[in-house]
C-alpha cells in the first residue's frame, strides 16, 4: 500500500470514520447508561456542576463526533462507488452488502438529524445557552431526553449494520 | 414515539399509555428486536 494512493486514504478515511463514530456513539452511551441513571442519586449540592461542567463539554465532543461521523462516511462511500445505492438501500442491485451499508447509513443519518436538530437545540434552551422561561424546561428535556433514547435504540441495529459490512 | 417526540407529552401522565423508551432495558431490548428486523429486510431486499 503506497501512502498516498487512493487505497490509502480510503483506509485513513476509515480510520477517521471509527474514531469519530467511537466519540459520538461513546458519549451517547454514557448520556444513557451513566449520567441519567446516576442523576436521581447526585446530592442536590453537586448536581449543578453537571449541566455547567460536564455537559456544555460532552455535548461538544458529541454533536461534532456525530458531523465528523457523517462526513467521514459519507466520503467513503463517495470514494467507493456505492454512495447512489446505498441511498436506495441497494434496491435493485442485489447485494447484501449495499443494502446492509445502506440500512446502516440511514439509521446513521435520523441519527445525526436527530442529535443537531432536536438534542442540541434543545439542550442549548435547557442549559440556558439559549433563553427560555423556566416553565418550558421539562419538556424540552423531556423531548431531548426522548430523542437520546431513541439514539440509543437505533445505535444497535445501525453498530449491526456498520460492523457487518464485511460479513454480507 | 412520533407524537411524544413533536410534543414532550407521551400520554403516560394520563395513564393511556406508558412509553417503553422511560426504561434503559427496554429500550436495548427493543434495539436487538428492531436489529432482528434489519437482518429480515436485508435478506427480503436481496
Amino acid at each position: 500500500m503506497e501512502f498516498v494512493s487512493a487505497e490509502w486514504w480510503n483506509f485513513c478515511f476509515r480510520w477517521l470514520h471509527i474514531l469519530s463514530g467511537i466519540m459520538w456513539i461513546g458519549h451517547l452511551w454514557y448520556f444513557n447508561f451513566t449520567q441519567t441513571p446516576t442523576m436521581p442519586k447526585i446530592p442536590a449540592e453537586l448536581r449543578p456542576a453537571i449541566p455547567r461542567f460536564i455537559m456544555p463539554e460532552a455535548l461538544w465532543w458529541f454533536r461534532w463526533g456525530a458531523m465528523s461521523t457523517i462526513v467521514f462516511g459519507l466520503l467513503l462511500a463517495f470514494m467507493n462507488d456505492y454512495l447512489g445505492r446505498a441511498i436506495i438501500i441497494g434496491i435493485g442491485s442485489h447485494s447484501r452488502h449495499i443494502a446492509d451499508i445502506g440500512i446502516g447509513m440511514w439509521l446513521g443519518t435520523i441519527m445525526w438529524a436527530n442529535v443537531w436538530f432536536i438534542i442540541w437545540p434543545n439542550q442549548q434552551k435547557i442549559l440556558g445557552m439559549v433563553q427560555v422561561s423556566d416553565a418550558e424546561k421539562p419538556r424540552l428535556a423531556r423531548v431531548a431526553g426522548l430523542a437520546s433514547r431513541v439514539n440509543t435504540l437505533l445505535s444497535i441495529p445501525m453498530v449491526y449494520c456498520m460492523a457487518g459490512v464485511h460479513f454480507y | 414515539m412520533i407524537a411524544a417526540l413533536a410534543t414532550g407529552h407521551t400520554g403516560e401522565e394520563e395513564g393511556i399509555m406508558k412509553n417503553p423508551l422511560d426504561s434503559l432495558g427496554q429500550t436495548v431490548a427493543l434495539g436487538f428486536v428492531l436489529t432482528l428486523v434489519v437482518i429480515g429486510l436485508i435478506h427480503i431486499i436481496a
